[in-house]
């Protein structure tokens, strides 16, 4: 098992500036908060083991600058994604607006196979602020929004105070793996993968 | 595997030894070796290079009253007319509710979201070097000049990371600032003679302004009595104190606008240099933050783009393992030097030694300026 490579999940976190991109990234994998985050330049990485099902995977979590435009990273930056996460801060009225905007830049440059059914994720971030009450998207808004664009998952979180993070990754994992092609899913234990798997993924994406 | 090299080094690490050509044309910028801030300011063009102490304060007040003047232009008040009068305005266009975006509020709502943009990223500024940063008279210095240099640079606008350029730049005046001070407690007799013999030269009845001022001088002597040097003549001094004594005296060309090294005009200075490193210094920034091609590029492509594949082929020659190593991971340069680029290595070196990095970025040639960033930067790779 030890010997065997990993296979790769790869998850793209988009959202305006500011709405805790970096701060739900690092709690997911750190499991610590700081205020002290300075703002995103171009993109951050990081990664993270995660057991699903008895099997291993590296899921590898790319941030990226809410201000960012998408032609500065290229489109090799947002293609062969498993998943996209699409975060907003349900006390700020724009960044919730803007979650369209993000959905339909992510698949005009990422361009997978089947748009319509490629994994989102929603996450309406920030939720411990002033005890909810400075709140002005309510859930019942966010869930419609993401019914209406085809059933997205959503979960409300707080990354300052790890609440519902890990249940939302395990959520943007399963959704990710999902994604993968069936026969890489199934691939008995011994095969060993090696790079191929990564490869054969991203060239899958492209057509 | 995500290409974790380029964390953020936690011990950054030590400049190689540079070049030759770059050592002997730094030298000759060693002029104010003890004032970096006026070192980059003549790097970066915002002041001419003359010894002339004359020339230096005349070109200083005139930067300083174009940035005044900027500011009186650009920084609205809704309930103010243009020429300050109180005539009464078209309320019909200018009203709060206009959608007409040349009514006086569009522009004020407009500054309004620029503003909100701006102060989020200021607050987020070296968060752990709170105590000069994160000051109120820090952060408002920082926030009008950013402010200013996008409402007229309306086709870059904001861009993040720009906030981080400005930085070390008030850093580095105030820093000079405070050896100004250090120099002024040592030598405190020659500055307060030069005042005082200026004074009886120029009207014996002196204003009440004077008047308090010289008092003000006088108290300051006896509280740090012990501490200063008795200089007999000013020819006696180090040539780098004398020049410090000269930049500082209130009665030159320009009278005060002139003072080359001044608390009052530390916002007009870092404006002033910000603008150049953006827009014509020895590194044109602006061009990093740009997402569409510059005019006459052959790629097509955005500026970084285009400097991050060249910076990847000089990798290929220096280090042609690394370079496949990268390629062979899906490694696009411009994952790790989008950052690198923008914020010319802020990121990647604490403060101090960053400081050292600009010194031989601003130092180098105007147009091989490029050549010579990428050239360093491999050399610190390797």
């Amino acid at each position: 098992m030890a010997s065997r490579r990993r296979m790769l999940l790869k998850v793209i976190i988009l959202g305006d500036s500011g709405v805790g991109k970096t701060s739900l990234m690092n709690q997911y994998v750190n499991h610590k908060f700081s205020n002290q985050y300075k703002a995103t330049i171009g993109a951050d990485f990081l990664t993270k083991e995660v057991q699903f099902e008895d099997r291993l995977f590296t899921l590898q979590i790319w941030d990226t600058a809410g201000q960012e435009r998408f032609q500065s990273l290229g489109v090799a930056f947002y293609r062969g994604a498993d998943c996209c996460v699409l975060v907003y801060d349900v006390n700020v009225l724009k960044s919730f607006e803007n979650l369209n905007h993000w959905r339909e830049e992510f698949l005009i440059q990422a361009s997978p196979s089947d748009p319509e059914n490629f994994p989102f994720v929603v996450l309406g971030n920030k939720v411990d602020v002033d005890g909810g009450n400075s709140r002005v998207i309510s859930k019942k808004k966010a869930k419609a929004w993401c019914a209406s664009k085809g059933n997205i998952p959503y979960f409300e979180t707080s990354a300052k105070e790890g609440f519902n993070v890990e249940a939302a990754f395990q959520c943007i994992a399963k959704n990710a793996l999902k994604n993968e092609p069936e026969e890489e899913m199934y691939l008995p234990d011994t095969i060993d993968m090696g790079g191929g798997g990564r490869q054969q993924r991203s060239t899958g994406c492209e057509c | 595997m995500p290409p974790s090299f380029i964390d953020p080094l936690s011990s950054p690490p030590s400049l190689p030894p540079l070049k030759s050509d770059h050592v002997s044309r730094s030298s000759e910028n060693r002029r104010f070796g003890d004032l970096r801030g006026l070192r980059w300011r003549i790097n970066l063009g915002v002041l001419s290079s003359s010894t002339n102490i004359d020339d230096l304060r005349r070109v200083t007040a005139d930067s300083r009253r174009r940035y005044a003047r900027l500011r009186r232009r650009l920084l609205v008040e809704p309930h103010i007319t243009k020429d300050g009068s109180c005539s009464p305005p078209d309320l019909v266009m200018d009203n709060p509710l206009s959608q007409n975006p040349d009514s006086t509020w569009s522009h004020f709502f407009r500054n309004a979201e620029l503003e909100r943009m701006v102060d989020q990223d200021l607050s987020r500024l070296y968060p752990e070097h709170g105590t000069y940063f994160q000051t109120p008279g820090c952060q408002g210095m920082l926030r009008r000049i950013l402010l200013l240099w996008c409402l007229r640079h309306p086709e870059c606008g904001y861009r993040q990371g720009m906030h981080e350029l400005i930085a070390p730049l008030i850093y580095v005046l105030q820093v000079d600032l405070e050896h100004l001070s250090k120099v002024r407690k040592l030598y405190e007799d020659l500055f307060l003679d030069r005042l005082d013999g200026l004074l009886c030269q120029k009207n014996d009845l002196c204003y009440s302004f004077d008047l308090r001022k010289s008092q003000d001088l006088v108290e300051d002597e006896t509280g740090s009595h012990g501490n200063s040097m008795k200089v007999s003549s000013f020819d006696e001094l180090d040539p780098e104190i004398q020049t410090i004594v000269l930049l500082s005296d209130a009665y030159g060309a320009e009278g005060e606008l002139g003072v080359v090294l001044s608390e009052k005009f530390v916002e007009h200075d870092a404006y002033c240099m910000f603008d150049a490193l953006m827009s014509h210094g020895s590194v044109a920034t602006t061009d990093f933050f740009s997402s569409s091609p510059i005019a006459g590029s052959l790629s097509g492509l955005p500026p970084v783009i285009e400097a991050s594949t060249a910076l990847y082929h000089l990798l290929s020659l220096v280090d042609s393992s690394l370079h496949s190593h990268l390629q062979d991971l899906g490694v696009e340069p411009q994952y790790f030097s989008l950052r690198w680029l923008r914020i010319l290595f802020g990121r990647e070196f604490s403060l101090d030694n960053l400081l050292i990095i600009w010194d031989e970025i601003f130092a180098s040639d105007n147009n091989r300026s490029y050549i010579h960033l990428v050239e360093h930067l491999s050399q610190l790779w390797l």
